[in-house]
C-alpha cells in the first residue's frame, strides 16, 4: 500500500473512530462539578448549616441554659428562687406609676454600681426581649459583670456559667479551637464550594418541574434522589439566598481590595469606633450626670418620626457620674431587615449631643440587608420557624446527597464488605457527621444540665464535652461496621433526644409540667421539639436497622420489608 | 392600598394559606400527579385553567405583603410560607403514595 493510500485510509479510521471517543456533554460535566463540589466539604457544609439553623434559636436556647432565671410570666414566683440565682435588691423604690425600664436599670446601676467604667444596658436579642428584663454589664478594671434585671420585680440575676446558644452561633462561622480569620476564610471557600454546587445541581436536574412534587418509595437510589431534589428544590430560593448572603456577610475579608481602591484609612476608621469605649482615663473628677430618662424619650421621638417602628434597644455609659461620661444610645426598627440601627451620643455632663447617625450610603444598605436577611433576626417566632424549617430543609439536602454519593457507588463495589478507601473515607465521616454532630450537640445540653454549677471554666468544658462527644462518635464509626455505627448512633441520639425532657424536669423546676402550668412556652417548646426530633430520629434509626436497598425494584416495599425482617 | 385592615398575623395566616392553595393546584395539574385527580370534584376545571388559578393564588400572595408598611418583612414570609406549603403538599403526596397500595387491597 502506497504512503498515501495508508494516508487515507488512516484518516478514514480516524474519521470513523472519532464519534466513538466520548466527549463529556455540558450537563455530565455540571454532574461531576455537583457532585464533587457538594462532597470535598460535605461534612463541613453539614455542619455549617446545622449550627446555622439552631442558630435562628440561640438566644432561646441561651435563655434555656439558663433554667434558673424565671420566664417575665414566672415574676412572681422570683422570691421563692433560691438565694444563690436571685438578691431582691433595697432601697430601690418599687412603685412606679409607668416605670421606664432604662431609668429604672440606671437608678439601680446609680445605688449599686455608681463608680464603676461602663455600663451596658441592653433588652438583649429582640426574640427574647421584654422591657421588663434588661440585660446589664457593668465593667470595671478588672473585671466584667453580667446579670439580668427585673424592673418589676427589682430582682437582679445572675445566670450559671454556660456557653448557651451562642456556640452554636459562633461555631456557624468561627468553628472552634482554630484562628477565627482562618475559619471564615475556610467557611467561605465551603460555602462558594456550595453556591457552585447548588448551581450546577439546577443544571444537572432534567426534571425540575416534572419531579416537583414527586417522590417515589422503595426504590433505592431513585429515592434517595428524589429526597435529595425535594429538599433543594422546593426550598430553592432559600438555599441560594442564605448561600449567597452567607458569603457576602464576610466579603470584607474575602475581598479586602475594597477599601484600599477607595482609599479609606482603615487606622482612622478604627480609631473613631474605639473613641467610643471607654478610656482607661486617669484623670477622672466627680461631676453629677444628667438625668438619662428624657434623653431616651427625645432620641426615641426623633427616630420615630423617620420609622414609627424605632425604638431604643440599648443604653451605654461611659465613666459614669465623672467629667469623662458619655451616653451612647441605640435603636433598632421592629421588623426592619436591615441590621444597621440608628445611635446617638450626649455628653454625661451637659446632655449636649456630640454625634448622631446619618443615613447609610445605598451600599450599606444593601450589604446589611442582605445581612439581615441571612440571619434573620428581625423575624417574629412565625417567620423564625419557617426559617427554622429552610435550614433543616437545608441539612437535609446536604445530608441525601451525601448519603446518595454511597447508595450509588455501593452498587458498583467488588466486594461491598471490602470497599476502596475512598467510599470506606465517606460513609464514615457520613455517619460521624450526620448522626455524631446531633448526638454532640444533644450532649451539649446534657452537660449544661449535668456539670456542677460551681465548676470553674464550666462553659469552656459544655464546649469540650461536646466535641469529645463528636470525636468520640467518630472513633465508634471506625470500631464497627457501618451498619452498626449508624444504628447505635441514631438509637443514640433518639434515646438522648427522648430523655432530655425527663432531664430537664430531674435537675431544674422547669420540667413540663411545671412548664405547662406557668404557661413557660419557651420551655415546653423545647421538650416537645425534642419529641418531635425524637420521632424522626427512632424512624432514621427504624429505617437504618430494617431497610435495605432492594434487589428488584419492582417488589413491593412491604413485602420486601417483611421478607427482611422476618430473615432478622 | 397600603392601609387595608389586616393585622400581620392575619395576613402571615393569609400569604400561607393562599400559597397552601396555590400549591394544591399546581400539584394537581403535575405531571405525575394528575390523573390522581382525574374524576375527582376539583377537575370540572381543565387542567390549564386550574394551573393558571395556582399561579394567580401565588401571585396574589405576594401582592398582598403590599397591603402592610412592613413589605420587606412580608415578602421574605411570602418566600417561607411558598416554601413550607410546597413541602407539606410534597409531605401529603408522599404519605398518600405510601398509603395507596394498602387502601387497594
Amino acid at each position: 500500500m502506497s504512503d498515501s493510500a495508508k494516508n487515507q485510509t488512516l484518516s478514514m479510521t480516524a474519521t470513523q473512530t472519532k464519534p466513538k471517543i466520548k466527549v463529556k456533554g455540558y450537563r455530565l460535566l455540571m454532574t461531576d462539578v455537583h457532585t464533587w463540589f457538594g462532597l470535598l466539604l460535605g461534612w463541613l457544609l453539614f455542619t455549617i448549616f446545622l449550627m446555622g439553623t439552631v442558630s435562628y434559636f440561640n438566644n432561646e436556647l441561651t435563655v434555656w441554659m439558663q433554667p434558673e432565671i424565671p420566664a417575665v410570666s414566672q415574676q412572681t414566683s422570683a422570691a421563692t428562687l433560691p438565694a444563690t440565682s436571685s438578691s431582691p435588691l433595697q432601697n430601690v423604690t418599687s412603685t412606679v406609676d409607668k416605670p421606664e425600664p432604662f431609668g429604672m436599670a440606671i437608678k439601680n446601676l446609680q445605688a449599686t454600681q455608681a463608680n464603676a467604667k461602663n455600663w451596658f444596658i441592653t433588652k438583649g436579642a429582640s426574640s427574647t426581649s421584654h422591657d421588663q428584663r434588661l440585660h446589664i454589664t457593668v465593667s470595671n478594671d478588672k473585671e466584667r459583670q453580667h446579670y439580668q434585671f427585673d424592673t418589676q420585680t427589682q430582682t437582679l440575676y445572675t445566670p450559671r456559667d454556660t456557653a448557651g446558644g451562642n456556640f452554636f452561633y459562633r461555631m456557624h462561622f468561627d468553628l472552634h479551637y482554630m484562628s477565627v480569620i482562618w475559619a471564615r476564610i475556610i467557611v467561605g471557600i465551603a460555602s462558594m464550594m456550595m453556591l457552585i454546587a447548588i448551581i450546577a445541581g439546577v443544571i444537572v436536574h432534567k426534571k425540575i418541574f416534572t419531579d416537583f412534587f414527586t417522590f417515589r418509595w422503595g426504590k433505592g437510589q431513585r429515592s434517595w434522589l428524589d429526597a435529595h431534589n425535594a429538599f433543594s428544590v422546593l426550598p430553592l430560593p432559600f438555599h441560594i439566598m442564605i448561600t449567597f448572603t452567607g458569603i457576602i456577610t464576610l466579603v470584607s475579608l474575602y475581598m479586602p481590595w475594597a477599601s484600599k481602591v477607595s482609599d479609606i484609612d482603615t487606622q482612622q476608621f478604627f480609631e473613631e469606633i474605639y473613641s467610643y469605649r471607654p478610656a482607661n482615663a486617669t484623670e477622672l473628677q466627680p461631676a453629677p450626670m444628667v438625668d438619662v430618662t428624657p434623653l431616651l424619650a427625645n432620641a426615641q421621638a426623633d427616630w420615630q418620626k423617620l420609622n414609627p417602628h424605632y425604638a431604643v434597644t440599648s443604653v451605654s455609659i461611659n465613666h459614669p457620674n465623672t467629667d469623662h461620661s458619655m451616653i451612647i444610645v441605640d435603636g433598632k426598627a421592629d421588623r426592619q431587615i436591615s441590621t444597621i440601627g440608628v445611635f446617638r451620643i450626649y455628653d454625661g455632663q451637659t446632655g449636649e449631643t456630640l454625634k448622631q447617625s446619618e443615613p447609610p450610603p445605598l451600599a450599606v444598605t444593601a450589604h446589611t440587608v442582605m445581612i439581615g436577611l441571612h440571619a434573620g433576626r428581625f423575624s417574629d417566632y412565625w417567620l423564625r420557624w419557617l426559617y427554622f424549617l429552610l435550614g433543616v430543609a437545608g441539612c437535609g439536602m446536604i445530608a441525601t446527597g451525601l448519603v446518595l454519593w454511597t447508595v450509588k457507588r455501593r452498587r458498583q463495589l467488588f466486594d461491598k464488605n471490602k470497599p476502596y478507601a475512598g467510599f470506606w473515607l465517606v460513609e464514615k465521616l457520613n455517619i460521624a457527621t450526620l448522626a455524631g454532630l446531633p448526638l454532640a450537640m444533644v450532649g451539649f445540653f446534657w452537660l449544661n444540665r449535668l456539670l456542677p454549677l460551681n465548676m470553674a471554666t464550666r462553659a469552656k468544658w459544655e464546649v469540650d464535652g461536646f466535641f469529645i462527644i463528636w470525636a468520640g462518635s467518630f472513633v465508634l464509626t471506625l470500631l464497627m461496621s457501618s451498619r452498626l455505627a449508624w444504628r447505635v448512633l441514631l438509637s443514640l441520639v433518639t434515646l438522648s433526644l427522648l430523655f432530655t425532657p425527663l432531664l430537664n424536669s430531674l435537675t431544674t423546676e422547669r420540667g413540663f409540667f411545671q412548664s405547662v402550668l406557668n404557661r413557660d412556652v419557651l420551655f415546653i417548646s423545647f421538650d416537645v421539639t425534642c419529641f418531635i426530633l425524637a420521632l424522626l430520629f427512632a424512624y432514621l434509626t427504624y429505617a437504618a436497622t430494617f431497610k435495605q436497598t432492594p434487589s428488584k425494584q419492582k417488589v413491593k416495599s412491604n413485602a420486601r420489608l417483611g421478607a427482611q425482617v422476618g430473615n432478622q | 392600598m397600603s392601609h387595608l385592615v389586616i393585622s400581620d398575623s392575619m395576613l402571615s395566616g393569609l400569604l400561607f394559606l393562599l400559597s397552601l392553595l396555590g400549591m394544591i393546584a399546581l400539584m394537581m395539574t403535575s405531571k405525575r400527579h394528575k390523573d390522581k385527580f382525574q374524576h375527582k370534584l376539583l377537575l370540572r376545571l381543565n387542567g390549564q385553567a386550574l394551573r393558571g388559578l395556582g399561579f394567580l393564588l401565588l401571585a396574589l400572595a405576594f401582592l398582598l405583603t403590599y397591603t402592610s408598611d412592613q413589605t420587606g418583612y412580608f415578602i421574605v414570609v411570602w418566600f417561607g410560607s411558598l416554601t413550607v406549603a410546597a413541602g407539606l403538599v410534597y409531605l401529603v403526596m408522599m404519605i398518600y403514595e405510601q398509603l395507596k397500595p394498602a387502601a387497594s387491597q
